[in-house]
């Protein structure tokens, strides 16, 4: 499972066993929430709370943020996806997000992994401006490392050239 | 060793592995260099198991080069007997090598082998090996080394090694290889992506990229011991290391700060210190053999272009101008040029900068030009490149004259390193 597979990873990261280097992580410290959450159990909250927030995280997973080629302004039609992010965000105050943002298959493969980055902090900043707390946001990228489509046209290269939000229940 | 037990234990938990099969990397050769020393190479004298895959390997080596024409027919020639020069000066030949495998103690060969001037009809050299069976390979590749930095007084690189990605599906495996593309060995292997890979200048680590904790982090890997430890881990993304040549401090991409934005760290993590600023893009840093500049790629003057800046800091120079998208700088080992990737109508091709006349040659006739790294002797350049809709590594001479493709059967090959000289 991928998500079962990243806390497992983030508990890893926090045993530090793994590394000496400096700790400043933001994503790694949280765990992320699965549409039919087997953390939903433990958590102190209200079950019929978990299961709305499980119901608008998989809502608001699905919909992620294009752009155009080598280029990482937000398009007009993307306010108002941003906007239910935000709302969102402020109704659930222990979930934070990792914006993850990626690239198509052409040119550099660090360029791309800066050009996703790009395209993550320009949403993390639109986020920011709505509201949303610094700490709940990390932008990341996978650069072209992570194809939504894997054919060698624009049909797919537009699907990847996108920003997922994936969102991570704080402690 | 605890800490040993732990890293194993992490290793498991993060799907990493280290065993794999071994998917051979395939080499053709195309082109030929401008001027070709024609050497014969001899069959050697001794066992023939041991000497006809020893000159086998030497053979291909001095050819693939493009430095040299291999002339055949030269028969049988051992170190201690007088080639038969008239004859190899017939069929063309300029040099001659012969040589003797015997039978050393405890189980181990003697290889000796006698490098000639057919023309002067006198000896140019005279090496001696001792080796194992194992060590067939490493051994010729080493003679080939011998003889080209003889005829040519340029190091060779046929004892290097290589690494690269080999992409299949679900899974990613850092891969380290002969400079031939034999005895391909996994370091790592994950299911989620690893890029960028750097040898350290000694070579005896690998830096590089792993997203396996679902964002890019630095890791710096030991080949010897297989420990590795992070370099940079840092909110956001960390990516594009580049080692300095002396192998203290890295160049590194971290997004800490908001922006891919360029840093000076040391080797061990610590001691972060920025070292440029801009407002866009700053990425893919390389360290030029004297240490003195980084060269990097920015799109701070509105297209994605290549700078440099003095590692100290300062003020920000840019170096290509032609065309709206130039990436990926890698300095020549003896500084005067620069390999990089430049697009021209829509294709993705690898250029090859004079530094000091300005001067750029496009040295592929590919269009999906990616990650070009120098051999230690800067004379040729691997690079990844795509061919029928896959990832396969090719090398070209850094005149454009000789090509060599390598590729491995059902999977993409990717983001290729070339090692430093064996010391």
């Amino acid at each position: 499972m991928r998500h079962s597979l990243f806390a497992i990873v983030s508990a890893c990261a926090l045993l530090s066993a793994c590394s000496t280097a400096p700790k400043e992580v933001a994503a790694s410290a949280t765990e992320p929430i699965a549409a039919t959450s087997k953390y939903a159990k433990s958590s102190v909250m209200v079950e019929t709370d978990i299961q709305r927030q499980d119901r608008m995280i998989k809502s608001l997973s699905d919909k992620s943020i294009f752009f155009d080629f080598d280029n990482y302004s937000i398009k007009t039609q993307y306010e108002s996806v941003i906007k239910k992010d935000y709302e969102f965000l402020k109704s659930a105050p222990k979930v934070a997000v990792a914006l993850q943002g990626n690239a198509d298959e052409r040119g550099s493969t660090e360029y791309n992994l800066a050009l996703g980055q790009k395209r993550a902090e320009v949403v993390k900043h639109e986020l920011k401006l709505l509201g949303v707390p610094e700490d709940k946001l990390e932008a990341v990228s996978y650069g072209e490392e992570k194809p939504r489509a894997t054919c060698h046209e624009e049909k797919c290269w537009s699907e990847n050239r996108r920003v997922d939000l994936v969102f991570l229940r704080q402690p | 060793m605890k800490m040993q037990s732990f890293f194993l234990a992490c290793a498991a938990c993060f799907g990493l592995s280290i065993t794999s099969a071994h998917a051979q990397l395939r080499v053709e050769i195309t082109g030929a260099g401008a001027n070709r020393l024609p050497i014969a190479v001899a069959d050697f004298a001794g066992d023939r198991t041991i000497t006809q895959g020893l000159t086998s390997v030497i053979r291909t080596d001095l050819d693939g080069s493009g430095m040299f024409r291999l002339i055949d027919g030269a028969g049988t020639l051992s170190d201690n007997t007088n080639p038969p020069f008239a004859d190899l000066k017939q069929r063309g030949a300029d040099v001659v090598a012969g040589g003797t495998t015997m039978a050393s103690s405890n189980g181990r060969f003697e290889t000796r082998v006698r490098l000639s001037d057919v023309i002067k009809q006198n000896t140019l050299d005279m090496q001696a090996y001792v080796h194992t069976g194992a060590q067939l390979r490493a051994t010729a590749h080493r003679i080939a080394d011998a003889i080209y930095e003889k005829l040519t007084g340029e190091p060779g690189v046929f004892s290097t090694r290589i690494a690269y990605v080999v992409k299949s599906t679900g899974r990613f495996e850092l891969q380290i290889a002969d400079a031939d593309g034999a005895n391909a060995q996994p370091a790592l292997a994950s299911r989620e992506p690893i890029i960028s890979p750097a040898w350290s200048p000694d070579g005896s680590k690998l830096a590089y990229v792993s997203f396996e904790a679902k964002k890019p982090i630095i890791y710096i890997h030991d080949l010897a011991t297989a420990k590795r430890h992070v370099a940079a881990n840092f909110k956001g993304s960390n990516s594009a290391p580049a080692w300095a040549p002396d192998g203290k401090r890295l160049a590194v991409v971290l997004t800490k700060e908001g922006g891919s934005q360029l840093f000076l760290v040391n080797a061990d993590g610590s001691g972060v210190k920025r070292l440029a600023s801009s407002s866009g893009i700053d990425t893919e840093p390389r360290f030029s053999p004297d240490g003195q500049f980084i060269y990097f790629t920015s799109d701070r003057g509105g297209s994605p272009q290549i700078y440099r800046i003095a590692t100290t800091g300062g003020t920000v120079e840019r170096i290509t101008f032609d065309g709206s998208y130039n990436v990926t700088a890698r300095p020549s080992p003896d500084g005067k040029s620069l390999a990089y990737i430049a697009r021209n109508n829509g294709r993705f091709q690898l250029a090859l900068m004079d530094l000091a006349t300005k001067q750029t040659q496009i040295l592929t006739d590919s269009s999906k030009d990616e990650s070009p790294s120098f051999a230690p002797n800067g004379r040729m350049i691997l690079y990844a490149t795509e061919i029928g809709g896959r990832g396969v590594l090719a090398a070209v001479s850094s005149d454009g004259r000789v090509k060599q493709k390598l590729s491995v059967q059902a999977a993409d090959v990717r983001e290729p390193a070339w090692g430093p000289l064996v010391k």
